[in-house]
């Protein structure tokens, strides 16, 4: 049975740009993507954050325009295969979201991440330090076996 | 169908693109043997996040490395904080 996690875009990018701290944990979890043993869900904000990654990539000359083009294209294909689960909009979710993100000190956009892997029952992998302490302290970090 | 050598595929980024765009195949190939078949309405039917992930590591080297950590969360965080 596949494991069940929620992805934070950190992981993505580090994986992509081969940043060495953090590398092993990405590659961990992009390899048992491949191998077909991680159910990967993500919120539309996931998409917002890889995009600037791309964009400030290019403009920063770390990758060519027909590299940005090709990583564009293989983002919209990801976007296809993913679990998207959409965070609906509500006075009761602000005032959670509102309660996490001061508990753990966490930025506003980031709380999608925490309080998707909690509310649908998953863990999360992350390498924002934050996201990873605040995960540990609910239980649902996410660590390769 | 197209053909094309591995180490040609950087070179060739911008055509195979175009061409993976207009739904056509193409098939990678290295000393011989295929590599990596891509194919847009194939694709569709079969393709699974493992196999985009798979795509997006042969072309990962198109990123030139060096970026740290701080670079990247200011990265994904730019114009938000």
């Amino acid at each position: 049975m596949k494991q069940g996690i929620v992805l934070d875009v950190s992981v993505l990018g580090t994986w992509w740009l081969q940043e060495p701290q953090g590398l092993v944990y990405a590659e961990t979890i992009m390899l048992a993507i491949e191998a077909g043993r991680l159910d990967v869900a993500v919120p539309p904000l996931f998409f917002d954050e890889a995009l600037n990654i791309l964009l400030k990539a290019q403009a920063k000359g770390r990758l060519s325009k027909q590299g940005y083009e090709v990583q564009l294209m293989l983002l919209k294909d990801f976007q296809r295969q993913c679990r998207l689960i959409p965070i609906p909009i509500s006075d009761a979710l602000l005032e959670l979201k509102s309660q996490i993100a001061q508990k753990h000190s966490l930025r506003s956009y980031d709380v999608n991440y925490l309080y998707l892997a909690q509310s649908e029952g998953l863990v999360l992998a992350t390498l924002d330090d934050r996201l990873t302490r605040a995960a540990r302290l609910e239980g649902c970090y996410y660590e390769p076996l | 169908m197209i053909h094309i050598q591995l180490d040609e595929v950087k070179r060739a980024l911008p055509i195979l693109a175009e061409e993976i765009r207009a739904g056509r195949d193409i098939i990678i190939e290295d000393q011989g043997q295929t590599v990596a078949y891509v194919q847009k309405t194939q694709a569709q039917k079969e393709e699974h996040l493992g196999s985009v992930i798979q795509r997006m590591r042969m072309f990962r080297s198109e990123f030139t490395p060096g970026t740290t950590a701080e670079e990247l969360s200011e990265w994904i965080n730019d114009g938000r904080e």
